[in-house]
């Protein structure tokens, strides 16, 4: 139980001071449609938390994934999805739908 | 890659994990003397949670901000680690045959509602394509068939050895899995913007890449990251030293009380 206790803890001052990057990080939009991104290349500044947020508008659900990016999130159909990325040092990010990964792909390019 | 190959590689990715933990949880069961009977009401809560899981989708994604998929899954991964550290603690003995149960359906339960509401999602996206339903269904099956028959062989090959070395190997393969989940728990805060920034620590994917099929099994059983930043690095190495600990610890308790003379 102490473990435990102990364990929560830890993460908690994390948490807190990661909270308060995530208020002013710029947005950029993503949107899915016909199983395609558009844009499907987002330029974002280097060394910045940024907000991506992804528009899912066909009725088929999706996964956002990239390997590089280290995300992974499902969005429903018709429904959109949030994920920050970065601060991340200049390069290309490559991203793709995990459902439709022959035709959803995409990348983000940090400048 | 093809539609069959995606959805092999998918479904296989998401029951691989499930089905070692499975395995290492039977032998558990086996080596305590406990009944079986967990699993049998176990299964069914997993399967009617991801179910429910899967058809709520928008509404989880919604929660806290839009962060409830993420923080619903950490919290299915920090719910298997911490009941994993009782197991360890009582693999000698030490804790009740009914506690021992109850503790594993929590652990299998938590892990199989993730993995099985994705891949319920994924086929029921399929399901109104005639055209592609047929591969996907097909790829599925052999994919789960692969999973499953990974999750037997593991049991098999762990049931043969001797009780002192089965005993600890499953201790420590669950110490890996479970210290594993506990970093995909932290890649999830991460992703909604819960932790500050922190660099990679080491870069492994000149030697095992995250796109390739061994990166993707690693990932889906021990949660392999080939750049895995230091908050997350420093969260699994204390989580596994603790498992590692709490069951060489058991270990010793163990014999010290087996040498003990009557």
């Amino acid at each position: 139980m102490r473990i435990r206790v102990l364990s929560g803890f830890w993460l908690l001052p994390l948490i807190l001071c990661g909270s308060l990057d995530v208020k002013a990080a710029p947005e950029f939009t993503i949107e899915l449609q016909n199983h395609l991104f558009s844009p499907n290349e987002v330029e974002i500044p280097a060394n910045t938390k940024v907000k991506l947020r992804i528009i899912n508008k066909d009725a088929m659900p999706e996964e956002f994934e990239s390997y590089e990016l280290n995300r992974e999130k499902i969005v429903a159909g018709g429904a959109s999805i949030t994920v920050f990325i970065g601060p991340l040092p200049p390069g290309e990010y490559p991203f793709f739908g995990e459902f439709n990964p022959r035709t959803a792909q995409g990348r983000v390019i940090v400048r | 890659m093809s539609l069959l190959t995606n959805s092999l590689l998918l479904v296989l990715r998401e029951i691989l994990e499930a089905a070692v933990l499975l395995g290492l949880l039977w032998n558990y069961t086996n080596f305590r003397q406990l009944s079986m009977r967990w699993l049998w009401w176990a299964t069914p809560i997993a399967l009617g949670l991801s179910f429910l899981y899967a058809t709520n989708l928008g509404t989880v994604t919604d929660l806290f901000d839009g962060s409830g998929q993420e923080l619903l899954s950490a919290a299915l991964h920090i719910l298997v680690y911490f009941p994993v550290l009782v197991l360890l603690a009582g693999i000698y003995g030490g804790l009740s045959s009914r506690l021992a149960e109850k503790i594993m359906s929590l652990v299998l339960i938590a892990a199989a509602v993730r993995e099985g509401s994705e891949i319920l999602i994924y086929l029921g996206a399929f399901t109104q394509l005639e055209a592609q339903r047929n591969m996907v269904w097909l790829g599925a099956f052999i994919g789960a068939g692969i999973g499953i028959s990974a999750g037997v062989l593991v049991s098999a090959l762990i049931h043969n050895l001797s009780r002192p070395i089965a005993i600890l190997l499953v201790g420590v393969l669950l110490s890996f899995v479970a210290s594993g989940m506990m970093m995909q728990g932290v890649s999830l805060l991460d992703q909604v913007g819960l932790l500050p920034y922190s660099s990679s620590v080491y870069s492994t994917e000149w030697l095992i890449s995250e796109r390739s099929i061994l990166g993707q099994l690693l990932y889906a059983v021990f949660g392999y990251d080939s750049e895995p930043t230091r908050t997350q690095m420093a969260l699994y190495l204390t989580c596994l030293a603790l498992a590692l600990a709490l069951l060489f610890s058991a270990d010793k308790v163990h014999w010290g009380r087996d040498e003990t003379p009557q």
